[in-house]
Formats: C-alpha cells, sequence, structure tokens
C-alpha cells in the first residue's frame, strides 16, 4: 500500500511562464509523460499537468500549471501565480523577441508570487542549434545578473527537462530544509501532507479540521 | 618254597613281559588296578592269599555294580524316555489344539479381511459422502472462521483487512450458488440458504458502509485509500449506500473547501488574503477567486478518482463530475456576494469590461468540466449579471457624453467628445478585441452610433459645405481609430460610404466654386449648345475672353489652393481637400480639352497659338502633385 497514490510527502506547486510558442505545453508534456507533442494547439487560459518526483528521499508531487502565453489571457494567468513555490519561466532560442519579453515576465513573476519562489529560467527547443537567436552565454548572464537557475532544454529530445523540474524541485526543499519557508503560510505552495501512517494522526479531531492539501491548489 | 612258583610265575611273567600294546588289555588293567587299593599292595602275602578270591568277588561285585549302575541308568533312560514320551505326548496334544486353534483363526482372519474390506469400501463410501458434505458446505454455508471474522469485524476497525473481503465474496458466491440450487430444484434447502445468506450479506454490507461512511473524508491517507476503494466497489450493489458515503465524502470536502475559500480571501495568520487586492483592483480580486476555485478542482478530481477506481458498475465520469459538482458548489453562496457587490459598486466602463470577460473566461472553463452545476448556474448569472451592469452603464456614459456635444465653431473641428469616446473605446477593445471579436463588435456599435447619429444631427444644422466638411471631419477622425482594429469592417465601411458621399458632395460644390471663379460658365454652356456659327464670333468664346481664361489657369496652376472653396481648408483630412480639390480639377481639364479641341478646330476660326498648353499637359500639371499627395497619404 505504500505504493499508493497518496504517497507522497508535500506537494509543491509550480507555475510555467513565456510567450506564446515558446514550448511551455510541450515541457510539462514531456515532463509528465515523457512525449513530445509536434503539433501542440496554443493553450487557452491554463493546462494542469502532475507528477510525484523524489528529492532526498522524500515523495514529492508536484502540481504544475500550465499558462497561456497569449497576451489575451495575461489577465487571467496572472491570477495562477498566487501561491507558486515554483515558477519557470520559458523563452524560444530560436526566437529573440520570446528572449527580450524575460524581463516583464520576470517582473510578473516577481510581484505576484512571494520572495522564497524559485524562479527558473528555461531556453527551449535547444535542438534547434542551427537556428539559434539567443546565445547560451548571454541568456547565462541574464539569469545570473537576476539571480535565476537557467539552463537550456528541449521538449523535443528531453534534453534537461527532467533536470529543470528537478532542480526547482530540490531549491524549494532545499528552503523547507532551512526554515526560509513557511509551510503554515498558503502563498508557500508547499503542503506537507498530513501524515504517511495515519489512520490515527487523521482521525483525531484537530487534524480533519485542517485539511491542507485541500487549501491551496 | 610255596612261594617259589608264585615268584617263578611272577618271574617268569616278568621276564615274558612284553610291552604290550593291545589297548583294550592296557584298558582292563587299568581298570584292574582300581580294583586294589594301595593297602592291598602292602598286603601280606598270606593275606594277599587270602584275598586272591576276594579279588574275584571284587571283579564281579564290580561287574555287578556295573549292571546295577548300568540297570540305574536305563531304568532312568526309560523313565527319561517316558517323561519324553508323556512330554510329547502333550506336545502332540498341544499341537493339536493349536492346529484347531490355527484353523479356527485363519477362518477368523478371513472373516476379518472380508469385514475390512467391508469397512473400506463403507469408508470410501463415507469419505464420498464426507467430500460432499463438505463440497455443500463450502458451497452454501461460511466456515467457523469466516463467521467469526464477520463478527469481529466492525466501523471501529481501523482498516477492512482482506480476510473479511473474502468472506463478502463468500457470502456473495453462496448466493449465486443457491441459485443454481434452486434452478436444480432444492426449493426448501435453497430458500433457507437464501435466507441465511441473505442476512449474511446484508450485516456484511452494513458494516462495509458504516466504516466506509466513518473513514471516507481521510481518503488522502494513503493507508486508507485502497482499502476506501475497495468498499466502496462492493457498495456498488447498494446504490443508496454507495450514495450516502458519497454524500458524507462530499459534504465534509465542502466544508474543507469553503473554508479553504475563506481562509485564502481573508487570509489567516501570516497569509496575505485575496481580498487585499480587493479595493486596488477588483477585476484582479474576481480573477483571483475565480482562479483559486478553478485550482481546487485537479485536486477533488484525484481523490474521487481514487475513490471510486475500483467501482466499475457505474458511470465513473458521471459519478466523479457530480460528486466535484457538489463539493465546488460549497462556495457558490459566498463567490456570489463578493461577485455580486463588486459588479454593483459602480465600478468604471473599463474594469467592468474586464470583469466581464473574466467571469465569461470561467463560465466556458467550468463549463467544461462541470457541465451540470450549482457554481456554473451561478457564474452564469453573475455573468449576465455583470454582462447587463457594464453594457447600461456604457450606454449611459456615452449617452451622458453625447449630452454634451456642442455644435462646430467656424473651424469645423470635431467635439473633443468624439475623441473622449474613442480613447474609452480604445481601452475597451484592447481588453475585448483579442479575446472576444463579436463582443468587440457589439462595443463599438455601441459607442459609435449614438456619436454618429449625434454627429449627422449637428451636422443636418449646418449649412452646405460646412455640413459636408464637418462630417467628413468627425466620421474621417472615427474611421481612422476603427482603421486599426481588424474586425470593424461593416461599421468602418458604412462609415466610409458616408464619408464618400460627403466628399463627392464637396467635389462638386469646390467645382462648382473653381468654375464660377474661374467665370468660365458660360463658355461650359455654350460648346455644350452646339453653335453652327464659328465660335470666336460668339460672344463669351472670343479670343479676347479665351486669353483671359487662359490667364487665369495659369494662376491656378501656380497656386492651386487658391481656387478652394473657403470651408475646404478645414477639412482636417489632407487627403480628403487633396481629393475634392483633384475631383474640381479633372473637371476643369475636361472643360478646357473641351474648349482646346473648339479652338483647334478650323471652323471655328480662332487665331492659331492662342492656347499654348495642350489638354494633356494641363490635367498633368494640375493633377500630379495630387497624385503625389495620395500616395502619401496611403
Ligand atoms: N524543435 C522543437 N520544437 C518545439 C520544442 N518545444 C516546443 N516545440 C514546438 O513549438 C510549438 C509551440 O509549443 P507549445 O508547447 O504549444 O508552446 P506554448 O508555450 O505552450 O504556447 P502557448 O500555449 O500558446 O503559450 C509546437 O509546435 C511545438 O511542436 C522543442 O524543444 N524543440
Ligand atoms: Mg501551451
Amino acid at each position: 500500500m505504500s505504493s499508493g497514490p497518496y504517497n507522497y510527502s508535500y506537494i509543491f506547486k509550480y507555475i510555467i511562464i513565456g510567450d506564446m510558442g515558446v514550448g511551455k505545453s510541450c515541457l510539462l508534456h514531456q515532463f509528465t509523460e515523457k512525449k513530445f507533442m509536434a503539433d501542440c494547439p496554443h493553450t487557452i487560459g491554463v493546462e494542469f499537468g502532475t507528477r510525484i518526483i523524489e528529492v532526498s528521499g522524500q515523495k514529492i508531487k508536484l502540481q504544475i500549471w500550465d499558462t497561456a502565453g497569449q497576451e489575451r489571457f495575461r489577465a487571467v494567468t496572472r491570477s495562477y501565480y498566487r501561491g507558486a513555490a515554483g515558477a519557470l519561466i520559458i523563452y524560444d532560442i530560436t526566437r529573440r523577441s520570446t528572449y527580450n519579453h524575460l524581463s516583464s515576465w520576470l517582473t510578473d513573476a516577481r510581484n505576484l508570487t512571494n520572495p522564497n519562489t524559485v524562479i527558473f529560467l528555461i531556453g527551449n527547443k535547444s535542438d534547434l542549434d542551427a537556428q539559434r537567436d539567443v546565445t547560451y552565454d548571454e541568456a547565462k548572464k541574464f539569469a545570473d545578473e537576476n539571480g535565476l537557475k537557467f539552463v537550456e532544454a528541449s521538449a523535443k529530445t528531453g534534453e534537461n527537462v527532467e533536470e529543470a523540474f528537478l532542480e526547482t524541485a530540490k531549491k524549494i526543499y532545499e528552503s523547507i530544509q532551512d526554515g526560509s519557508l513557511d509551510l503554515n503560510a498558503a502563498e508557500s505552495g508547499v503542503q506537507k501532507k498530513p501524515t504517511a501512517n495515519g489512520a490515527r494522526t487523521l482521525s483525531s479531531e484537530n487534524a480533519e479540521g485542517r485539511n491542507p492539501s485541500s487549501c491551496s491548489c | 618254597m610255596s612261594l617259589e612258583p608264585d615268584l617263578q610265575t611272577a618271574v617268569n611273567g616278568i621276564s615274558n613281559l612284553r610291552i604290550t600294546t593291545d589297548q583294550k588289555l592296557l584298558d582292563g588293567l587299568s581298570q584292574l588296578s582300581n580294583c586294589a587299593s594301595k593297602e592291598d599292595l602292602h598286603l601280606s602275602p598270606i593275606s594277599r592269599k587270602k584275598r586272591r578270591p576276594d579279588l574275584k568277588t571284587l571283579i564281579e561285585n564290580q561287574q555287578i555294580l556295573y549292571y546295577k549302575q548300568f540297570l540305574g541308568s536305563i531304568t532312568e533312560i526309560r523313565d527319561g524316555v517316558e517323561h519324553l514320551h508323556s512330554n510329547l505326548s502333550d506336545l502332540n496334544e498341544i499341537c493339536e489344539s493349536m492346529s484347531t486353534n490355527l484353523r479356527a483363526s485363519k477362518q477368523s482372519s478371513r472373516n476379518l479381511i472380508d469385514e475390512i474390506s467391508k469397512l473400506e469400501s463403507e469408508r470410501k463410501k463415507l469419505m464420498v459422502e464426507k467430500n460432499l458434505a463438505q463440497a455443500y458446505l463450502n458451497a452454501f454455508q461460511l466456515s467457523g472462521e469466516d463467521l467469526k471474522i464477520l463478527r469481529t469485524t466492525d466501523s471501529s476497525t481501523a482498516i477492512l483487512n482482506e480476510d473479511f473481503f473474502k468472506v463478502f465474496e463468500r457470502i456473495q458466491q453462496i448466493q449465486t450458488n443457491v441459485a443454481i440450487l434452486l434452478k436444480v430444484g432444492h426449493q426448501a434447502t435453497a430458500v433457507e440458504i437464501m435466507d441465511q445468506m441473505g442476512l449474511l450479506h446484508e450485516t456484511a454490507l452494513e458494516k462495509i458502509y458504516r466504516w466506509a461512511q466513518s473513514r471516507v473524508k481521510h481518503v488522502e491517507n494513503p493507508e486508507l485509500s485502497d482499502v476506501l476503494a475497495k468498499s466502496l466497489s462492493y457498495l456498488q450493489i447498494r446504490p443508496m449506500l454507495l450514495k450516502y458515503v458519497l454524500d458524507e465524502y462530499c459534504t465534509h470536502r465542502r466544508s474543507l473547501f469553503v473554508r479553504s475559500y475563506i481562509d485564502a480571501l481573508t487570509g489567516a495568520g501570516n497569509i496575505k488574503g485575496i481580498e487585499l487586492i480587493g479595493g486596488a483592483d477588483p477585476a484582479r480580486y474576481i480573477g483571483d477567486m475565480l482562479a483559486f476555485i478553478h485550482q481546487s478542482i485537479p485536486n477533488e478530481k484525484e481523490n474521487l478518482t481514487i475513490l471510486l477506481k475500483h467501482c466499475n458498475k457505474i458511470d465513473l465520469n458521471d459519478k466523479i463530475v457530480t460528486c466535484m459538482s457538489t463539493i465546488m458548489d460549497g462556495v457558490c453562496r459566498p463567490l456570489n456576494v463578493r461577485l455580486e457587490q463588486t459588479i454593483l459598486s459602480g465600478l468604471d466602463c473599463p474594469v467592468m469590461n474586464k470583469i466581464d470577460m473574466c467571469i465569461k473566461f470561467y463560465v466556458e472553463t467550468i463549463e467544461q468540466i462541470l457541465p451540470v452545476s450549482n457554481l456554473l448556474a451561478t457564474l452564469t448569472e453573475l455573468y449576465s449579471l455583470c454582462h447587463q451592469t457594464f453594457i447600461n452603464q456604457l450606454r449611459c456614459q456615452v449617452q451622458a457624453e453625447v449630452g454634451e456635444y456642442r455644435p462646430p465653431g467656424p473651424d469645423l473641428t470635431p467635439s473633443p467628445i468624439i475623441q473622449a469616446l474613442l480613447s474609452l473605446l480604445g481601452d475597451l477593445l484592447k481588453d475585448t478585441l483579442p479575446s472576444s471579436p463579436e463582443q468587440a463588435e457589439i462595443l463599438i456599435q455601441l459607442v459609435t452610433s449614438p456619436v454618429v447619429s449625434q454627429i449627422n444631427d449637428v451636422a443636418n444644422r449646418l449649412g452646405s459645405p460646412d455640413m459636408g466638411v464637418y462630417l467628413c471631419n468627425c466620421l474621417n477622425q472615427i474611421n481612422i481609430f476603427l482603421e486599426i482594429y481588424p474586425i470593424t469592417k461593416t461599421i468602418s465601411n458604412t462609415l466610409k460610404s458616408q464619408i464618400d458621399s460627403q466628399m463627392d458632395r464637396l467635389s462638386s460644390e469646390q467645382s462648382s466654386w473653381l468654375i464660377a471663379q474661374l467665370g468660365i460658365s458660360h463658355m461650359y454652356t455654350i460648346l455644350n449648345d452646339k453653335v453652327e456659327t464659328p465660335l470666336s464670333t460668339v460672344p463669351g468664346m472670343d479670343s479676347a475672353s479665351l486669353k483671359i481664361f487662359v490667364n487665369k489657369l495659369d494662376s491656378v496652376i501656380n497656386d492651386p489652393e487658391s481656387v478652394l472653396l473657403p470651408q475646404i481648408y478645414h477639412l482636417s483630412d489632407t487627403g480628403t481637400r487633396k481629393y475634392v480639390q483633384q475631383q474640381s480639377f479633372r473637371i476643369l481639364a475636361a472643360i478646357y480639352r473641351k474648349v482646346y479641341e473648339a479652338v483647334i478646330n478650323p471652323k471655328n476660326g480662332y487665331p492659331s497659338e492662342i492656347l499654348k498648353m495642350d489638354p494633356k499637359t494641363l490635367e498633368d500639371s494640375l493633377c500630379s502633385d495630387t497624385t503625389e499627395v495620395d500616395t502619401k497619404d496611403t
């Protein structure tokens, strides 16, 4: 029974943001299904994906909200930043304009999440090196200047996709460990599961009152 | 001397002595030597003589003794033999009796064997019967162990275990078996078992139900989720029980959800609440609330999916959606109160527009997830409230602005109210157009048509060229604004055709003005009159008049603007102005061509070289810069 669907200790909320067509939905799909969607329609509003991963021996469930990059959904998608523990900002290495918009995405991410939110920059479509429009060094410099983690990845080949999602979780987990992330704040985007060995704990009156998993998803 | 012969004999004897080897003799001698004892050897010869017969007696006695001994021995032997005989007889008797016994026991063994084989066959029969009985029991009865498990399990049991479910399955199996039994014809037994099992089945179901109901809220507990799922799958045969459990679950989740929603709104402890944003940014406030609700859905769905994963006899998807609806419906009231309050709080049109679109987005989103839910109904209602309010408000605002509309001054510039309304429209379209072109069209209509009709009203009160210029100015301003938006073709086309007709009117007025300015209206009449006499003799067409005409033409070419109708200067759009001018010049050029043709016709008797310019050159010089302007404008 220990391999059941609820066998995890934390839930982390992620958001994926960035211009339209940079491959946000493809990255999510690659991460959750390990497949590449060659002709992925534009996202309408937001989409949702989930996967359980392991960090330092702890099972963690990622709840990932993939937002629409189209400008017209900006008002809607902004409401989904709230309470994200991780934010993945994506640009397309073959389209400079998507890189140029990063600062606006970053501003949104900073303004609408909390100070502990781990922001990860991903240059997607690294498989299309021949059409590259943004150099690695330039993006790396931008990331360093803004204190972001950075990798180039490809939703097509899967390169670095896993790493980016896991690395983000690892950083969040570190914040929990060193106490800088307050688990009781719904804004933190992290929930601790009641307990794994729990018929007893769960049936006690106080645990029943506030089942954290139901509150900030 | 008497001794002599004896001694003689003895010596002779000794001298004749030979070592005899006859064994018999040796034995006899040694026998004899025993007869004489040692004392005998020491006897004096007299006594020895005296004793000589004694030896014989002795030997005879010895012999008799031997015989006696022999007789004794023989007697003993005889006794022994007799004893043996009697023993043997006894033995014989025993043997005989044994033989009889044996014969008897042989018989009885045979009997036993018979018996054993009989028993064996009996045993076999019994075994078969026992197996039958066991099979019967297995098929139709619970074991004591089963009953015990059933008895000791209740809703306080921490976890319903595998064994319990096995017992439950056994009961169900027995019930199926009984059905067969009934068909085969064992009515009485079958009915009895059926009653019995029916009772047990109900008991077991009841126990599952009670247990599930008390634990169902803990579906997220990894140890319970599987057992709960299993329990619910067993409850499928009693839809009501399943429903009660799910009701219990939904009620619980529903109140949790409402509470978490309120927490998210107000913030608890150090949590920043959504409501903090409310005052500053009502659209975001509403967006955040709806996003919060939307984001709660996957979790509820996952829980329900896990809870119902073993249920194969119901429409799973339908059930999950129904339950989710029940859970989510909890927030309808608090959500409704807040949204309604915000919507009716007299917000600006652009904010209302944002809220309108936001609610619309969630109506569409929720429609796909929970097509039959109070949440959707509430949102739909709120949407229509919001939309109505917004449209009314917009209508009122436009009406109010239009009410302030004042007629133009002598410069015929458009009222600033047009600009104000257009920038309001621009604000609205910025948000609306990308997501809802239809709505954008409606908004454009709502804002522009009252203004356009007001413009027309005002224009109609103006004099002729003023009206055209004013209409062109105002409508152009609107049209230039609308041209940015790709969807406004119909409205824009209507405006354009109105502008075109005004431009045509202005053109003809300008042409009349031009012709009047040049004083050539009579020339035109004469040329059209098909006069027979040479034209050079007709007054007004004589060479002197033509010279004046040529001079005026030269001044027009030098300064085309000088012959514009004064109002045309107020046309704000240079393109329109040029167009009007060009139209009038075209007419001028056409008249010139007619004059020219008449002049070069020898029948009219004009001196040569009176018109130096050929019509083409004139047309080019008048209209060329116009085309330049045209290309610049477009
Ligand atoms: N070659 C290559 N193509 C990619 C990669 N990732 C995405 N694409 C393609 O890029 C296109 C857009 O990808 P999406 O995932 O839909 O982009 P998005 O960011 O979700 O777009 P929106 O939903 O509109 O915001 C799709 O046609 C993908 O096939 C990649 O790593 N390599
Ligand atoms: Mg997408």
